[in-house]
């Protein structure tokens, strides 16, 4: 058979999926399947790496119970990006502020990668990095929601993130003599 | 009368008592809970935005965030406080002694891991600052002049830090 490489479409992907066996087959938790390069699946997260070392890859489709096919699309997508990307030499942020701990700026194609979630895409991504243990993906998209919130007063962070005000006048009013909240022009 | 393709829409007097089904539509499910966000990214996200941003809006967005900020000592590492490093109009306002309680609550939640500080501080509060600190500390960044600081707390001082 004959396998045209270097083509990234789908069809050749599986092809040569099946032929080398240089990627991984995951289920979402709703049944649907997904390839991802075994090297960037390996690299990137560590729950990934460790089940393709112990073996525990399934030819027929891995499950992946907690994570539901929009979010596995998205980690497969960000995986198989990555695996084509160039890393540019300098990662690391140069920390703005004191208060901060160097992290690692997202890459241009990264930020534009998270730009386009919705809300609801954003936090299943999130969570599908979290589970599965992707420290970049999780430096991405962290990043993303600390962006989401910064500058913004609790009312307004409320109303980005869709969160119900689980707080009474009393104990926000408690909570702000503590740090003996005052203005001047109060 | 022109008659748009949305189904459901009031006419002249009648009064609809429930919402027509178009509303329903037009708003989005709140399908997901940030609040309930694992802990371990919320902390992620509040490193990232720094103590100020948490002490004064982030943790106050609902309780289970708030939780965070006051159990993950690591979050309060690096506690600056110097106006330098903001330009929140509220900062500014600000009166002296909500500034100095803002660093007293950081470095009590950071139970006794500051690693750097920098913000202003009295004389008399500089031992207790100093003490409160991690013995690891790096960096603690006085804005006070320091020829303000007695000799005595200088000495002190010195044989546990060096000022920058």
């Amino acid at each position: 058979m004959e396998v045209d490489k270097g083509k990234g479409e789908a069809e050749e992907t599986r092809k040569v999926a099946e032929a080398d066996r240089d990627t991984v087959t995951l289920k979402s938790s709703d049944g649907k399947l997904f390839e991802v390069s075994k090297e960037a699946a390996a690299r990137l997260s560590t729950v990934l790496a460790g089940m393709i070392a112990g073996g525990s890859i399934d030819d027929n489709g891995t499950d992946l119970k907690q994570i539901g096919s929009e979010a596995l699309e998205n980690v497969v997508d960000y995986c198989n990006k990555h695996a084509n990307s160039i890393p540019s030499a300098a990662l690391i942020s140069s920390s703005i502020s004191f208060n901060t701990a160097p992290f690692k700026e997202p890459e241009e194609w990264e930020r534009k990668f998270v730009d386009r979630l919705s809300h609801d895409a954003l936090f299943d991504l999130v969570e599908a990095a979290n589970f599965l243990g992707m420290e970049r993906l999780l430096d991405v998209t962290c990043h993303k929601i600390s962006e989401m919130m910064k500058g913004k007063s609790p009312d307004q962070i409320r109303e980005v993130f869709n969160i119900k005000n689980d707080y009474t006048k009393e104990e926000l009013e408690e909570i702000r003599q503590e740090l003996a909240w005052a203005f001047y022009d109060d | 009368m022109s008659t748009s393709s949305v189904s459901s829409c009031r006419e002249g007097g009648r009064t609809v008592p429930a919402p027509p089904p178009a509303m329903t539509t037009l708003v989005a499910p709140a399908a997901r809970d940030w609040a309930a966000l694992p802990s371990d990214i919320v902390l992620d996200v509040f490193l990232r935005l720094g103590p100020l941003d948490v002490l004064l809006d982030a943790e106050l967005a609902c309780k289970p965030w708030r939780r965070v900020a006051l159990e993950e000592p690591t979050l309060w590492r690096r506690v600056g406080f110097d106006k330098r490093d903001y330009s929140d109009e509220r900062w500014r306002r600000s009166c002296h002694d909500f500034k100095e309680n803002m660093w007293q609550v950081a470095l009590d939640r950071a139970k006794g891991q500051c690693e750097a500080f920098k913000g202003s501080c009295h004389d008399d509060d500089l031992l207790h600052l100093v003490g409160r600190c991690s013995p690891s500390s790096r960096s603690l960044r006085l804005i006070s002049d320091i020829s303000l600081i007695g000799m005595r707390t200088c000495s002190n001082l010195s044989a546990k830090l060096v000022l920058t």
